[in-house]
Protein backbone atom coordinates (compact mmCIF):
# COMPACT_ATOMS: atom_id res chain seq x y z
CA UNK A 1 0.00 0.00 0.00
CA UNK A 2 2.90 2.45 -0.77
CA UNK A 3 1.41 5.68 -1.84
CA UNK A 4 4.49 8.01 -3.02
CA UNK A 5 8.20 7.49 -3.21
CA UNK A 6 10.66 9.09 -1.08
CA UNK A 7 12.31 12.38 -2.10
CA UNK A 8 15.69 12.10 -3.44
CA UNK A 9 18.38 12.90 -1.33
CA UNK A 10 22.45 12.61 -2.01
CA UNK A 11 23.48 9.14 -1.13
CA UNK A 12 26.17 10.34 1.47
CA UNK A 13 23.08 10.94 3.63
CA UNK A 14 21.53 8.06 3.55
CA UNK A 15 25.18 6.36 5.39
CA UNK A 16 24.51 8.76 8.58
CA UNK A 17 22.88 8.31 11.54
CA UNK A 18 19.63 9.86 12.94
CA UNK A 19 21.53 11.91 15.31
CA UNK A 20 24.36 13.21 12.66
CA UNK A 21 21.69 14.05 10.37
CA UNK A 22 19.55 16.37 13.08
CA UNK A 23 22.94 18.16 13.92
CA UNK A 24 23.37 18.85 10.17
CA UNK A 25 19.42 20.20 10.25
CA UNK A 26 20.12 22.35 13.68
CA UNK A 27 23.51 23.64 12.86
CA UNK A 28 23.66 23.81 9.48
CA UNK A 29 20.50 24.45 8.41
CA UNK A 30 20.86 21.66 6.23
CA UNK A 31 17.48 21.26 3.97
CA UNK A 32 18.73 17.61 2.67
CA UNK A 33 19.43 16.25 6.50
CA UNK A 34 15.47 16.81 7.12
CA UNK A 35 14.35 14.86 3.98
CA UNK A 36 16.76 12.00 5.09
CA UNK A 37 15.03 11.95 8.25
CA UNK A 38 11.43 12.48 6.84
CA UNK A 39 12.52 9.52 4.04
CA UNK A 40 13.36 7.80 7.20
CA UNK A 41 10.46 7.49 8.90
CA UNK A 42 7.39 8.67 7.22
CA UNK A 43 6.26 5.36 6.48
CA UNK A 44 6.47 4.39 9.84
CA UNK A 45 5.12 7.03 11.63
CA UNK A 46 2.39 7.25 8.88
CA UNK A 47 1.42 3.62 9.68
CA UNK A 48 1.05 4.16 13.36
CA UNK A 49 -1.13 6.96 12.61
CA UNK A 50 -3.05 5.59 10.15
CA UNK A 51 -3.88 2.46 11.76
CA UNK A 52 -4.86 4.01 15.42
CA UNK A 53 -7.29 6.05 13.30
CA UNK A 54 -8.05 4.09 9.91
CA UNK A 55 -8.95 6.92 8.13
CA UNK A 56 -7.09 8.52 5.84
CA UNK A 57 -8.24 12.12 5.90
CA UNK A 58 -7.36 12.61 9.61
CA UNK A 59 -3.85 10.62 9.69
CA UNK A 60 -3.41 12.99 6.95
CA UNK A 61 -4.01 15.89 9.32
CA UNK A 62 -2.57 14.24 12.29
CA UNK A 63 0.84 13.02 10.73
CA UNK A 64 1.17 17.04 9.27
CA UNK A 65 0.07 18.21 12.44
CA UNK A 66 2.96 15.95 13.89
CA UNK A 67 5.80 17.13 11.61
CA UNK A 68 4.98 20.54 11.95
CA UNK A 69 5.04 20.57 15.72
CA UNK A 70 8.92 18.54 14.95
CA UNK A 71 10.00 21.52 12.22
CA UNK A 72 9.20 24.07 14.59
CA UNK A 73 10.50 22.12 17.90
CA UNK A 74 13.62 20.92 16.94
CA UNK A 75 15.11 23.74 17.77
CA UNK A 76 14.70 24.42 21.40
CA UNK A 77 12.22 21.53 22.48
CA UNK A 78 14.15 18.02 21.27
CA UNK A 79 17.38 17.13 23.40
CA UNK A 80 19.94 14.95 21.31
CA UNK A 81 20.62 12.98 24.03
CA UNK A 82 17.82 11.06 23.15
CA UNK A 83 16.77 9.00 19.61
CA UNK A 84 15.11 11.55 17.38
CA UNK A 85 12.31 8.84 16.51
CA UNK A 86 10.96 8.57 19.83
CA UNK A 87 10.72 12.21 20.45
CA UNK A 88 9.16 12.14 17.03
CA UNK A 89 6.63 9.23 18.01
CA UNK A 90 6.11 11.00 21.11
CA UNK A 91 4.51 13.77 19.45
CA UNK A 92 2.90 11.35 16.58
CA UNK A 93 0.94 9.71 19.90
CA UNK A 94 0.23 12.50 21.78
CA UNK A 95 -1.47 14.13 18.66
CA UNK A 96 -3.07 10.71 17.77
CA UNK A 97 -4.36 10.21 21.53
CA UNK A 98 -5.50 13.67 21.27
CA UNK A 99 -7.85 13.01 18.65
CA UNK A 100 -9.09 10.04 19.57
CA UNK A 101 -9.92 11.40 22.76
CA UNK A 102 -12.13 13.57 21.32
CA UNK A 103 -13.73 11.77 19.28
CA UNK A 104 -14.78 9.34 22.58
CA UNK A 105 -16.61 12.39 24.08
CA UNK A 106 -18.97 12.10 21.04
CA UNK A 107 -18.67 8.07 20.47
CA UNK A 108 -18.06 5.70 23.45
CA UNK A 109 -16.39 2.82 21.87
CA UNK A 110 -14.72 0.84 24.54
CA UNK A 111 -13.55 -2.53 23.92
CA UNK A 112 -12.02 -5.03 26.65
CA UNK A 113 -9.94 -3.26 29.16
CA UNK A 114 -7.20 -5.64 30.67
CA UNK A 115 -7.28 -7.77 33.82
CA UNK A 116 -10.14 -5.57 35.78
CA UNK A 117 -12.65 -5.84 33.11
CA UNK A 118 -15.88 -7.43 33.65
CA UNK A 119 -17.06 -7.58 29.65
CA UNK A 120 -15.84 -9.91 27.45
CA UNK A 121 -14.56 -8.97 24.01
CA UNK A 122 -16.89 -11.31 22.22
CA UNK A 123 -19.39 -9.02 23.46
CA UNK A 124 -18.68 -5.86 21.75
CA UNK A 125 -17.65 -7.91 18.54
CA UNK A 126 -19.24 -6.13 15.35
CA UNK A 127 -22.17 -8.54 13.72
CA UNK A 128 -20.21 -9.34 10.63
CA UNK A 129 -23.24 -10.68 9.38
CA UNK A 130 -24.39 -7.26 9.02
CA UNK A 131 -21.64 -5.06 7.01
CA UNK A 132 -22.91 -5.26 4.18
CA UNK A 133 -21.28 -7.03 1.29
CA UNK A 134 -19.84 -4.21 -0.68
CA UNK A 135 -17.83 -3.38 2.34
CA UNK A 136 -17.00 -6.99 2.95
CA UNK A 137 -15.31 -6.82 -0.72
CA UNK A 138 -13.59 -4.05 0.15
CA UNK A 139 -12.02 -5.37 2.92
CA UNK A 140 -11.26 -9.00 1.29
CA UNK A 141 -7.37 -8.25 1.68
CA UNK A 142 -5.78 -10.13 4.54
CA UNK A 143 -4.47 -6.88 5.25
CA UNK A 144 -6.97 -4.71 5.13
CA UNK A 145 -8.96 -7.04 7.57
CA UNK A 146 -6.08 -7.50 9.69
CA UNK A 147 -5.97 -3.57 10.49
CA UNK A 148 -9.78 -3.65 10.79
CA UNK A 149 -9.21 -5.73 13.48
CA UNK A 150 -6.45 -4.10 15.32
CA UNK A 151 -8.82 -0.74 14.81
CA UNK A 152 -11.46 -2.62 16.93
CA UNK A 153 -8.68 -3.66 19.93
CA UNK A 154 -9.12 -1.27 23.14
CA UNK A 155 -7.37 2.12 22.46
CA UNK A 156 -4.49 1.34 25.15
CA UNK A 157 -3.66 -1.95 23.67
CA UNK A 158 -3.90 -1.02 20.18
CA UNK A 159 -0.99 1.96 20.95
CA UNK A 160 1.46 -0.92 22.40
CA UNK A 161 0.87 -3.07 19.30
CA UNK A 162 1.43 -0.41 16.86
CA UNK A 163 4.73 0.92 18.78
CA UNK A 164 5.62 -2.26 19.06
CA UNK A 165 5.32 -3.50 15.26
CA UNK A 166 6.42 -0.03 13.32
CA UNK A 167 8.99 1.21 15.93
CA UNK A 168 10.03 -2.48 17.45
CA UNK A 169 9.86 0.16 20.39
CA UNK A 170 11.43 -2.32 23.97
CA UNK A 171 8.37 -2.55 26.32
CA UNK A 172 10.85 0.60 28.32
CA UNK A 173 10.09 2.82 26.35
CA UNK A 174 6.70 1.76 25.08
CA UNK A 175 5.84 2.62 29.03
CA UNK A 176 7.58 5.98 29.29
CA UNK A 177 5.95 6.72 26.19
CA UNK A 178 1.96 5.79 27.55
CA UNK A 179 3.17 6.59 30.84
CA UNK A 180 2.72 3.40 32.62
CA UNK A 181 4.47 0.73 33.98
CA UNK A 182 6.60 -1.96 32.41
CA UNK A 183 4.21 -5.02 33.39
CA UNK A 184 1.28 -3.03 32.31
CA UNK A 185 2.72 -1.93 29.10
CA UNK A 186 3.36 -6.01 29.05
CA UNK A 187 -0.07 -7.00 29.99
CA UNK A 188 -1.74 -4.59 27.46
CA UNK A 189 0.04 -6.53 24.70
CA UNK A 190 -0.66 -10.00 26.54
CA UNK A 191 -4.22 -8.86 25.89
CA UNK A 192 -4.14 -7.48 22.73
CA UNK A 193 -3.00 -10.81 21.48
CA UNK A 194 -5.96 -12.59 23.40
CA UNK A 195 -8.50 -10.23 21.93
CA UNK A 196 -6.91 -10.70 18.69
CA UNK A 197 -6.66 -14.33 18.65
CA UNK A 198 -10.17 -14.64 19.82
CA UNK A 199 -10.95 -12.06 16.59
CA UNK A 200 -8.60 -15.13 13.89
CA UNK A 201 -11.17 -17.45 15.59
CA UNK A 202 -14.42 -16.08 14.63
CA UNK A 203 -12.61 -15.11 10.91
CA UNK A 204 -12.00 -18.58 10.88
CA UNK A 205 -15.34 -19.68 12.27
CA UNK A 206 -17.33 -17.68 10.20
CA UNK A 207 -15.12 -18.91 6.80
CA UNK A 208 -15.84 -22.39 7.23
CA UNK A 209 -19.18 -21.72 8.39
CA UNK A 210 -19.74 -19.80 4.42
CA UNK A 211 -17.51 -22.89 3.12
CA UNK B 1 12.45 -18.54 39.68
CA UNK B 2 8.87 -17.29 39.43
CA UNK B 3 7.17 -16.76 36.34
CA UNK B 4 4.15 -14.63 35.93
CA UNK B 5 1.90 -14.19 33.06
CA UNK B 6 3.62 -11.60 30.72
CA UNK B 7 6.57 -13.82 30.87
CA UNK B 8 5.13 -15.25 27.76
CA UNK B 9 5.05 -11.62 26.02
CA UNK B 10 8.53 -11.17 27.22
CA UNK B 11 9.83 -14.48 26.03
CA UNK B 12 7.61 -14.06 22.66
CA UNK B 13 8.86 -10.06 21.80
CA UNK B 14 12.75 -11.29 23.11
CA UNK B 15 12.76 -9.23 25.84
CA UNK B 16 14.32 -12.45 28.20
CA UNK B 17 17.94 -12.26 28.77
CA UNK B 18 19.20 -15.97 27.58
CA UNK B 19 19.12 -17.27 31.37
CA UNK B 20 15.61 -16.34 31.93
CA UNK B 21 14.91 -17.70 28.28
CA UNK B 22 16.38 -21.10 29.12
CA UNK B 23 14.56 -21.16 32.20
CA UNK B 24 11.08 -20.33 30.33
CA UNK B 25 11.59 -22.78 27.52
CA UNK B 26 12.21 -25.71 30.70
CA UNK B 27 9.01 -24.82 32.02
CA UNK B 28 7.21 -25.01 29.02
CA UNK B 29 8.48 -28.17 28.23
CA UNK B 30 6.70 -29.03 31.87
CA UNK B 31 3.77 -27.29 31.55
CA UNK B 32 1.98 -28.14 28.56
CA UNK B 33 -1.10 -25.61 29.09
CA UNK B 34 1.76 -22.83 28.85
CA UNK B 35 3.35 -23.99 25.53
CA UNK B 36 0.04 -23.97 23.92
CA UNK B 37 -0.72 -20.73 25.16
CA UNK B 38 2.89 -19.25 24.21
CA UNK B 39 2.63 -21.05 20.37
CA UNK B 40 -0.75 -19.38 20.13
CA UNK B 41 -0.24 -16.28 20.30
CA UNK B 42 3.03 -16.71 18.67
CA UNK B 43 0.82 -17.14 15.67
CA UNK B 44 -0.73 -14.28 16.51
CA UNK B 45 2.54 -12.04 16.38
CA UNK B 46 3.40 -13.85 12.98
CA UNK B 47 0.23 -13.06 11.73
CA UNK B 48 0.97 -8.88 12.55
CA UNK B 49 3.68 -8.92 10.60
CA UNK B 50 1.27 -9.12 7.91
CA UNK B 51 0.26 -5.53 8.70
CA UNK B 52 0.84 -2.96 5.90
CA UNK B 53 3.14 -0.14 5.76
CA UNK B 54 1.71 3.06 4.10
CA UNK B 55 3.40 5.98 2.74
CA UNK B 56 2.18 9.60 3.62
CA UNK B 57 0.26 11.17 0.27
CA UNK B 58 3.08 12.49 -1.77
CA UNK B 59 2.29 16.21 -1.84
CA UNK B 60 1.82 16.01 2.05
CA UNK B 61 5.24 15.23 2.42
CA UNK B 62 6.14 17.55 -0.23
CA UNK B 63 4.72 20.23 1.54
CA UNK B 64 6.32 19.16 5.20
CA UNK B 65 9.86 19.67 3.46
CA UNK B 66 8.56 23.19 2.32
CA UNK B 67 7.36 23.70 5.54
CA UNK B 68 11.10 23.13 6.66
CA UNK B 69 12.56 24.88 4.47
CA UNK B 70 10.72 28.18 5.06
CA UNK B 71 11.64 27.74 8.93
CA UNK B 72 15.38 27.76 8.46
CA UNK B 73 15.05 30.74 6.06
CA UNK B 74 13.33 32.15 8.81
CA UNK B 75 15.93 31.23 11.19
CA UNK B 76 18.72 32.44 9.23
CA UNK B 77 17.35 35.79 8.90
CA UNK B 78 16.61 36.04 12.48
CA UNK B 79 19.84 35.42 13.28
CA UNK B 80 21.50 37.85 10.55
CA UNK B 81 19.20 40.40 12.37
CA UNK B 82 20.53 39.26 15.87
CA UNK B 83 24.26 39.46 14.89
CA UNK B 84 23.80 42.91 12.57
CA UNK B 85 21.88 44.84 15.82
CA UNK B 86 25.17 43.41 17.78
CA UNK B 87 27.46 44.39 15.43
CA UNK B 88 25.77 48.22 15.37
CA UNK B 89 25.58 48.31 18.97
CA UNK B 90 29.17 47.28 19.44
CA UNK B 91 30.47 49.97 16.66
CA UNK B 92 28.43 52.68 18.89
CA UNK B 93 29.63 51.98 21.88
CA UNK B 94 33.31 51.86 19.73
CA UNK B 95 32.68 55.21 17.93
CA UNK B 96 30.87 57.05 21.36
CA UNK B 97 34.14 55.22 23.30
CA UNK B 98 36.55 56.76 20.87
CA UNK B 99 34.49 60.42 21.14
CA UNK B 100 35.60 60.22 24.47
CA UNK B 101 38.47 58.95 24.53
CA UNK B 102 39.68 62.18 21.82
CA UNK B 103 37.68 64.69 23.73
CA UNK B 104 39.08 63.97 26.97
CA UNK B 105 42.75 64.20 25.38
CA UNK B 106 43.96 67.89 26.07
CA UNK B 107 46.89 67.96 23.29
CA UNK B 108 46.68 71.02 20.61
CA UNK B 109 48.50 70.19 17.65
CA UNK B 110 47.17 68.02 14.37
CA UNK B 111 46.66 64.47 15.65
CA UNK B 112 45.36 62.36 13.70
CA UNK B 113 41.89 61.19 14.13
CA UNK B 114 39.54 57.93 13.27
CA UNK B 115 39.00 58.32 9.81
CA UNK B 116 35.24 57.00 10.85
CA UNK B 117 35.11 59.84 13.33
CA UNK B 118 36.56 62.59 10.56
CA UNK B 119 34.31 61.66 7.85
CA UNK B 120 31.00 62.07 10.17
CA UNK B 121 32.20 65.15 11.89
CA UNK B 122 29.41 67.63 11.17
CA UNK B 123 30.58 70.97 9.72
CA UNK B 124 29.56 73.53 12.14
CA UNK B 125 28.85 76.86 9.86
CA UNK B 126 27.84 79.76 12.43
CA UNK B 127 26.11 82.64 11.00
CA UNK B 128 25.74 86.13 13.05
CA UNK B 129 23.47 89.05 12.23
CA UNK B 130 26.21 91.04 13.41
CA UNK B 131 29.82 91.28 13.48
CA UNK B 132 31.72 90.66 16.44
CA UNK B 133 34.33 93.72 15.90
CA UNK B 134 32.57 97.00 15.07
CA UNK B 135 34.51 98.13 11.90
CA UNK B 136 33.62 95.46 9.65
CA UNK B 137 30.15 95.29 7.61
CA UNK B 138 27.75 92.46 6.96
CA UNK B 139 27.64 90.24 4.08
CA UNK B 140 27.08 92.15 0.87
CA UNK B 141 23.97 89.90 -0.05
CA UNK B 142 22.76 88.53 3.25
CA UNK B 143 23.92 91.45 5.46
CA UNK B 144 25.90 88.13 7.49
CA UNK B 145 29.19 87.20 7.71
CA UNK B 146 30.51 83.68 7.39
CA UNK B 147 31.45 81.35 10.39
CA UNK B 148 33.21 78.31 8.99
CA UNK B 149 34.73 75.64 11.38
CA UNK B 150 35.48 72.16 11.07
CA UNK B 151 36.89 69.60 12.72
CA UNK B 152 39.83 67.91 10.65
CA UNK B 153 42.11 65.22 10.80
CA UNK B 154 45.90 65.32 9.18
CA UNK B 155 45.12 63.70 6.15
CA UNK B 156 42.33 66.30 5.58
CA UNK B 157 45.00 69.19 5.92
CA UNK B 158 45.53 69.69 2.02
CA UNK B 159 41.76 69.95 1.11
CA UNK B 160 40.90 72.85 3.83
CA UNK B 161 44.25 74.43 2.68
CA UNK B 162 42.39 74.31 -0.57
CA UNK B 163 39.23 75.45 0.19
CA UNK B 164 40.96 78.40 2.37
CA UNK B 165 42.76 79.16 -0.86
CA UNK B 166 39.47 79.60 -3.11
CA UNK B 167 37.39 81.31 0.01
CA UNK B 168 39.88 83.97 -0.43
CA UNK B 169 39.12 84.75 -4.48
CA UNK B 170 35.88 85.78 -3.27
CA UNK B 171 35.62 86.69 0.59
CA UNK B 172 38.20 87.74 2.69
CA UNK B 173 39.23 87.26 6.11
CA UNK B 174 37.80 88.92 9.09
CA UNK B 175 40.82 90.43 10.82
CA UNK B 176 41.78 88.97 14.15
CA UNK B 177 39.44 85.84 13.81
CA UNK B 178 40.67 83.52 10.33
CA UNK B 179 42.06 80.61 11.01
CA UNK B 180 41.21 79.92 15.02
CA UNK B 181 42.84 76.81 16.26
CA UNK B 182 41.33 74.80 19.17
CA UNK B 183 42.01 71.14 20.04
CA UNK B 184 41.95 69.64 16.13
CA UNK B 185 39.18 72.39 15.33
CA UNK B 186 40.27 75.23 12.88
CA UNK B 187 37.67 77.86 11.91
CA UNK B 188 37.59 80.40 9.20
CA UNK B 189 35.37 83.77 9.46
CA UNK B 190 35.08 85.28 6.06
CA UNK B 191 33.32 88.48 4.69
CA UNK B 192 32.53 89.86 0.83
CA UNK B 193 33.23 93.17 2.34
CA UNK B 194 36.17 95.01 0.52
CA UNK B 195 37.33 97.48 3.36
Amino acid sequence: MKLSKAAHVPAKYQGLKDRELVRLYRNRSDELAFRELMNRHQTKVYSYIYSMVTNPEIANDIFQETFTKVITKMDDTYNEQGKWIAWVMRIAHNATIDYIRKQKRFVDVNGVKDADSKTDFYDRLPDHDQIGQQEEMELNESKNRLLRYISELPEEQRTVVMLRHYYEMPFKEIAELTSVSINTALGRMRYALINLRKLFDQEQKNESRTV
Amino acid sequence: MKFDENDSIRYLMKEMDPSEELLFEKRMEEDEDLLIEVESLRRVVHRLSDLPEMDPPRHLSRNLVLQASAHLNRRKRRTQAMYLSAAASVLVAFLAGALLFQDSSTTGGFEAVEPSRAKNALPIIKTETQSDSGDLAPWVDHEQDLHFMDRYSADQTESYDSLLHHSYQRLRPVRGATGQQQDRLRGLHLTGQSQ
